[in-house]
């Protein structure tokens, strides 16, 4: 929901924004998995 | 069918299951094993005349992906087509062996029976294709869910078989022909979870979501000081509150915790909520009894004390001692972690239906909990409601994460007995606070080490001693210093090829619930070992990969048993202590890093390395750092070599290795749980920080040994030598060395 939100408002996140609009925890530790997620998704919605 | 499947539906789940009709339910017009076979996989696979098969998971799922990763082992061996496959939650039952999903056990302990399961059916159908056609079983081969006769041209579906394969003798395991490696269909490739589009969608079942009818929702006030007891309690107010059900003291433990639960007042009502501000409103007095005076930073004083006198050597060889008393050149180092909270992202709860005759006596007990060992939950709770544990119901949710901590059912014991108490379905909700506040504590360790250098700057004597309180003072109150199988998680099975060692442990006395941890003693003992090494290269003038090649010295294996060393419980033959392995990882993790550009980084900027053998795997950890003049911390990138022999799944071990990196990120850096008065002061995500996005390693490279070796350990195993590579890489970068985690206390800034 918070990476939908992300990329609602910016279509093209850097990774500065993605340090700061994800903020939340994951305890599993799939932190990089979920930026490469972020970046493919946007490449798709272009 | 079950009519009780928790994970996969959210619909309400029936109270009044037994265990019984659990087994007899697979067994259903299907080619079941059971009750042929009497050593254990009978229950694992069994085939329906529409040619579904249906395999069991007994192992707990909290994200490594074990509950879709064994059953691939068992339908590869099976030739099952996998679209085909159907998995089953088992309950738990000690007929199906170890449950206990920790350790980093699963693949290691089941590999093998699982391949034997899948090629008994197998063969099963194959022999009753064989005689369909009257020809020789050798001319039948199974492939992709039918038997084939390559001769004839002749096929028949694994469903088409049953009602012949079923009457047929189960073959001996010595009969049995295993799938040679290069014909493997689904180990070592990448699968998705079972589980995936229910955890992704929202309808997957964890221990928080479980719900039976009609239950209630407690939360309990437990002793803030472990060992603690209720003096009294006024509730008054909590019962004028809206949806208050009951509230119910819960008495505390004598002695060892065990896994008992830690007592209190329970407040029971209809919604999670109602019962928080009931909680709230309780008058408690408490008696914190003798642990009311743990104050950690006054304990670690202790601890540095303890290990600076001389210990217990449980491994020694040569003149240590005598040989650094009379060297000219010794170099000595005290290092000291804190306490760590396990702080799974679901914390411990669990769901109870106990059902009592008129005498009150318990005629049935169920209960669904985010476990990793549904057999301790039998143990745990049978006792305590007065029957047999294989008389109560366990059903295993999925897992929000565990490391550990839920494998310690107290939380489960918490629930059946206010069910029986209150005579409905209770679910026991604990919140984050409950969790930092009542954990059973990673320990909290300090480590002396010294060594006499050479004029080469080689150590030609080794000592060091570790005090922590043991993990089996939870077990016996009397316990005071670390035990040998903790000692031998990166202590006493040192590596280093060194003629004097003195490896000891000192004393340390439990002032609170101490129990294991993703990666244990390899968390403490990992970071001393390889800081140290670290340092003496450092003081040798020496590059550290070389150095810690030399220390590693030539390739052999460790002969455990010559050194009184155990290994695990795995025979040393099939796992051996291969030092050519862990100096392979190490070189492979140093060639990805491109490790020679160290000694030309700017100031701040640097690398560290560690390696370690852990749970019967081996890492080579490379992670670079950049601190900036001001003392702000990165982590760039985090190289990782691993092996950890035959692998099943190849990305299921990469997402275990990336997040053994974060947590230990988070551990090293942040991670610090300390006591005052005999409580916990950090209680929340807030005080016991995590990484998060912006200050967790920003890329993971994992790269995976290639190995035939027999499977070891993966899920802890990523873990012991990161702390040490990171903080070799501050050394590296500002030339501060921390000796005590976490980072985060210490002052980086440089220039």
């Amino acid at each position: 929901m918070m990476a939908v939100a992300l990329l609602k408002s910016k279509a093209d996140p850097s990774d500065a924004d993605i340090d700061r609009e994800m903020w939340n925890i994951c305890r599993c530790g799939t932190y990089q998995r979920i930026r490469a997620a972020i970046k493919d998704a946007a490449k798709e919605m272009k | 069918m079950m009519s009780a499947a928790p994970s996969n539906s959210r619909q309400s789940t029936t109270p009044t299951l037994s265990r019984r009709h659990f087994l007899a339910s697979i067994s259903a017009g299907s080619l079941v094993l059971a009750g042929k076979l009497g050593h254990g996989q009978d229950f694992f696979v069994s085939i329906a005349p529409d040619g579904v098969v249906t395999i069991l998971a007994h192992r707990s799922e909290m994200g490594t992906g074990i509950r879709t990763g064994l059953p691939r082992v068992v339908a590869d061996e099976l030739e099952a087509d996998w679209n085909r496959v159907t998995i089953k939650q088992a309950p738990g039952d000690k007929r199906l062996g170890d449950q206990n999903t920790d350790g980093s056990n699963s693949i290691r302990f089941f590999f093998d029976r699982m391949r034997v399961a899948g090629a008994t059916a197998r063969t099963m159908l194959e022999r009753a294709a064989a005689q369909q056609w009257g020809v020789d079983v050798s001319e039948c081969q199974a492939e992709m869910h039918e038997v084939k006769h390559s001769k004839s041209g002749r096929a028949l579906g694994f469903g088409e078989l049953v009602d012949a394969a079923r009457k047929l003798d189960v073959p001996r395991e010595t009969e049995l022909k295993l799938k040679p490696r290069d014909k493997w269909r689904y180990i070592g490739k990448d699968f998705d979870i079972t589980d995936l589009d229910d955890i992704v969608t929202g309808k997957a079942i964890f221990g928080i979501d479980a719900r039976m009818p009609n239950q209630l929702f407690a939360v309990i006030a437990r002793p803030p000081v472990a060992g603690g007891q209720v003096a009294s309690y006024d509730a008054e107010g909590t019962n004028q509150l809206p949806g208050i059900v009951a509230v119910v003291e819960l008495e505390g433990y004598d002695g060892a915790p065990n896994f008992q639960p830690l007592g209190g007042v329970a407040v029971c009502a209809e919604s999670t909520w109602a019962a928080w501000q009931g909680r709230d409103a309780l008058k408690i007095k408490w008696n914190d009894g003798p642990n009311a005076d743990y104050d950690t930073e006054a304990y670690t004083q202790e601890l540095l004390a303890s290990v600076n006198k001389p210990g217990h050597a449980l491994r020694e060889s040569g003149a240590a001692s005598d040989i650094i008393a009379k060297s000219e050149r010794v170099i000595r180092a005290d290092y000291t972690l804190p306490h760590l909270s396990h702080a799974p992202m679901e914390t411990t709860c669990a769901v109870a239906n106990v059902t009592t005759d008129a005498q009150g006596n318990v005629t049935e007990c169920y209960v669904i909990a985010a476990t990793q060992n549904p057999q301790a939950v039998q143990q745990a709770v049978g006792p305590a409601m007065g029957i047999a544990p294989e008389d109560v119901l366990v059903h295993v949710s999925l897992l929000g994460s565990g490391f550990g901590r839920k494998s310690k059912p107290d939380y489960c014991v918490e629930a059946a007995l206010l069910s029986r108490t209150l005579k409905r379905p209770v679910h026991v909700t604990w919140t984050r606070e409950d969790d930092l506040r009542h954990d059973y504590y990673h320990t909290t360790a300090a480590i002396h080490a010294e060594a006499a250098l050479d004029e080469r700057g080689y150590p030609t004597a080794w000592l060091q001693r570790a005090a922590y309180p043991t993990i089996g003072s939870t077990f016996n109150a009397a316990a005071d210093e670390p035990a040998s199988w903790e000692a031998e998680m990166g202590l006493t099975d040192l590596p280093f090829a060194i003629a004097n060692l003195s490896l000891e442990v000192c004393k340390a006395k439990a002032k609170t619930r101490i129990g294991w941890l993703r990666a244990v003693c390899h968390v403490p003992q990992n970071f001393a070992v390889s800081s140290f090494a670290d340092e003496l290269a450092h003081a040798a003038g020496k590059d550290p990969l070389d150095y810690l090649l030399s220390l590693l010295g030539k390739d052999r294996h460790i002969d455990l048993k010559a050194e009184g060393l155990g290994n695990r419980g795995a025979e040393p033959d099939k796992y051996p202590y291969d030092i050519g392995r862990l100096k392979n990882v190490l070189r492979r993790a140093a060639d990805q890093a491109n490790w020679s550009r160290h000694k030309s980084l700017d100031k701040g900027h640097g690398l560290g390395i560690a390696c370690a053998r852990s749970f019967l795997g081996y890492t080579g950890h490379i992670v670079e750092v950049e601190v900036s003049r001001d003392g702000k911390i990165a982590i760039p990138h985090v190289w990782v070599s691993i092996d950890s022999g035959t692998i099943v799944s190849p990305d299921r071990v990469r997402a275990q290795v990336e997040g053994a990196a974060n947590m230990a990120a988070a551990q090293a850096l942040f991670g610090k749980l300390t006591f005052k008065n005999g409580r916990a002061v950090q209680t929340n995500y807030d005080s016991y920080e995590v990484t998060r996005m912006r200050n967790t390693p920003r890329a993971v490279h994992v790269d995976i040994v290639d190995s035939q070796a027999a499977p070891a350990g993966v899920g802890e195993t990523g873990v012991a030598s990161f702390a040490p590579a990171l903080c070799n890489a501050i050394f590296a970068a500002t030339g501060k060395r921390i000796r005590n985690l976490p980072i985060a206390d210490h002052d980086l800034s440089w220039g």
